[in-house]
């Protein structure tokens, strides 16, 4: 009886050891759906892109990216439907002006990218890093493309791009002058070299001693002649009155003092803004050549 | 003093400014009882989003945060993905279980958190709107309300049409390209009360495109919470300042720049030495009621007030000589020349010159 009993208990405990795998494990075959084929999901991208559902197109796009097997397809950069969906990727990140976007396909597939389509996703990522103007950025980007062989327009852009944010302008000059001599008015360099040719810096010192000796002269020497007059006039008139006030008083009322100290103050804030209006003008300037970088950039797009 | 005041009020003399006092007073409490501020709010939602032609669905689910102060903005998705975004005073921040990544202006998942965080502070009265209706004509016993954006060129759509009930809830929401070609119609449904104010849960989106491609989005809220204890709202959340350590020590950071937790990011300094309270409480005056009504000339962005605030935050006595000069220039014609940055609304962009630090050099 006994051994009967252990012998049943011990079935029971074997099949329920056994036989639950097969039998009670969940059936996930009918929960997950079948993937895509790579065909279908380009198909869906392109429709996407085409009836303006761009956010959803990039999203489809990466799939159908990331659907290829690189290491089983060596030759993808002769593919065109894998180049075509790259350059659809590029257009929707360069629409959206989204830089991380751009930073990730080039950190991605950048190496399986045609001549053409690596010139452009650089031209945007440049775009972008000039715009932050840090010179060693820009520099750690530019110098392995050194190597490639791009447009003319494109390498020149790179350099004098280089030389705008490094303040270096008679190189940048020369570079000016060269694009124009080959490609006549239709170079994009012309108005960039028009700034570099009228890049003369003004010296905050000078504004300040300027300012020192008369007052609004450093204004002046700035290029604002209205505001010379402006300041001249109202710190002179404070001078004239407490000269005034002062010898009619003979110095014993509060008069002269008063208009002294309003002198006095409005003085020290010309001295000031002498100062800053000379750095401001050589901000300009070098905002000035930034910007129409910034328009070659957007011309070559 | 209190009793002179109850004598003055109680004479029969004076029986109109009792009058007044009594308006006064019901006034103030019946304004205080309408201003229900919203410190803090978080609600569940699901994004449904359908496309007719293949009948392809995708569904995004998550949860949307909203503190006042210390000011932050979440946008958390749970399926299909686990992500986080931030919005704080120190910008805009991405997690997920691995690094934490600072957002770029341009990125697309910043903007989506912006407008979602304009269209709350919308809709719950915590930013006043300052839409002006164009024309408002009856229809059905619905006020239908049209705003003209044809003049606007930076804006795509020309016209919004608006239908809400009796009750002043918006029923439908429609959005044009030009006068024939519709873009968006939105249907909002089911509307609850939050605090005094009410709000739809369900909202459905059509898209229309030139080929006539419709997109469906429907939008539900559920688990709409205000004004919860900071603590609570943080365990919801589930963020930590562990997270943050910890993705600074993996260097996984997308841009060297030192990221700050939101919570520690708004540790204020009080200055309440005299010069500074008689200056900033001008400055409040003049801003509520002089810059108020005159709306702002200034041609410079920040404009001379807060300049001069700006400067004696940083400088001290000689911010109100940096002021007087800003104020120079500003009267001048000097702003005419091309000397400084532009902004998007034609103002000059002129801050503060920055302190330089001992170790900076040329």
């Amino acid at each position: 009886m006994k051994k009967r009993l252990a012998l049943s208990g011990l079935i029971f405990f074997l099949t329920f050891i056994f036989l639950p795998g097969p039998f009670f494990a969940a059936d996930y075959s009918e929960q997950t759906p079948a993937p895509y084929a790579a065909s279908t999901l380009k198909a869906f991208a392109d429709s996407l892109y085409n009836e303006g559902f761009l956010s959803q197109a990039e999203s489809q796009y990466k799939l159908y990216l990331f659907s290829f097997d690189f290491n089983s397809q060596p030759q993808v950069e002769q593919n065109l439907d894998f180049q075509a969906s790259l350059s659809s990727l590029c257009n929707i990140y360069k629409s959206q002006q989204n830089k991380s976007g751009i930073n990730w396909l080039k950190k991605n597939f950048y190496r399986y990218a045609q001549l053409p389509l690596k010139e452009e996703i650089n031209l945007i990522q440049g775009k972008y890093i000039f715009m932050e103007r840090k010179a060693d950025d820009f520099e750690a980007f530019s110098r392995p493309l050194e190597t490639e062989s791009f447009s003319p327009d494109f390498s020149r852009l790179l350099k004098a791009s280089a030389f705008v944010l490094n303040k270096d302008i008679q190189p940048l000059k020369e570079l000016c002058s060269l694009d124009v001599q080959s490609q006549g008015e239709s170079s994009n360099f012309i108005k960039l070299g028009e700034l570099a040719d009228s890049y003369k810096l003004k010296k905050p010192g000078a504004a300040l001693f300027l300012s020192m000796l008369l007052p609004g002269s450093g204004k002046w020497y700035t290029g604002s002649f209205g505001a010379f007059t402006g300041s001249f006039l109202s710190i002179g008139s404070f001078i004239a009155g407490t000269v005034f006030t002062g010898i009619q008083t003979k110095w014993k009322s509060w008069q002269p003092y008063i208009f002294g100290a309003c002198g006095l103050v409005l003085y020290i804030a010309d001295l000031y803004g002498s100062y800053q209006s000379a750095k401001r003008y050589n901000d300009a300037l070098y905002r000035h050549l930034c910007e129409e970088t910034e328009a070659i950039y957007e011309k070559l797009y | 003093m209190a009793s002179r005041l109850f004598r003055f009020l109680f004479r029969k003399k004076q029986s109109k400014s009792l009058l007044l006092f009594i308006l006064f007073i019901f006034s103030s409490f019946s304004s205080f009882a309408q201003s229900k501020v919203i410190s803090t709010l978080s609600l569940d939602f699901t994004r449904t989003e359908t496309i007719e032609e293949n009948g392809q669905t995708a569904t995004l689910k998550g949860r949307i945060i909203y503190s006042k102060s210390p000011f932050f903005f979440l946008f958390q998705t749970d399926a299909p993905f686990e992500q986080k975004v931030f919005l704080t005073s120190q910008g805009a921040f991405l997690t997920d279980e691995e690094n934490i990544i600072q957002l770029d202006e341009s990125d697309s998942l910043k903007q989506i958190c912006d407008d979602f965080l304009n269209w709350f502070k919308d809709d719950f009265g915590l930013r006043e709107s300052f839409f002006i209706p164009q024309t408002r004509t009856f229809e059905d016993g619905q006020v239908v309300t049209q705003w003209d954006y044809s003049k606007q060129d930076s804006h795509p759509v020309d016209t919004v049409i608006v239908n809400s009930d009796s009750n002043g809830r918006i029923t439908m929401l429609k959005m044009y390209l030009d006068f024939s070609t519709l873009l968006t119609k939105t249907r909002l449904d089911d509307y609850k009360y939050f605090a005094g104010k009410a709000f739809p849960t369900t909202i459905v989106s059509t898209s229309y495109d030139n080929n006539e491609a419709v997109l469906t989005t429907k939008l539900n809220f559920s688990n709409i919470s205000f004004n919860q204890n900071t603590e609570k709202l943080f365990q919801t959340s589930k963020i930590t300042l562990e997270d943050i350590t910890e993705a600074r020590a993996g260097k996984d950071l997308s841009r060297d720049t030192e990221i700050i937790h939101p919570l520690l990011s708004t540790a204020k300094t009080y200055d309440v030495s005299i010069p500074s309270v008689l200056l900033k409480s001008s400055f409040k005056f003049y801003k509520k009621f002089i810059t108020n009504q005159d709306m702002t000339n200034c041609p410079f962005y920040p404009s001379c007030s807060q300049y001069m605030v700006d400067a004696v935050n940083q400088n001290g006595v000689f911010g109100l000589i940096q002021g007087l000069e800003r104020l120079k220039r500003c009267t001048s014609t000097e702003h005419k020349r091309d000397l400084y940055p532009t902004l998007s609304n034609g103002k000059h962009y002129d801050p503060v010159p920055a302190k330089k630090s001992k170790g900076e050099t040329k």
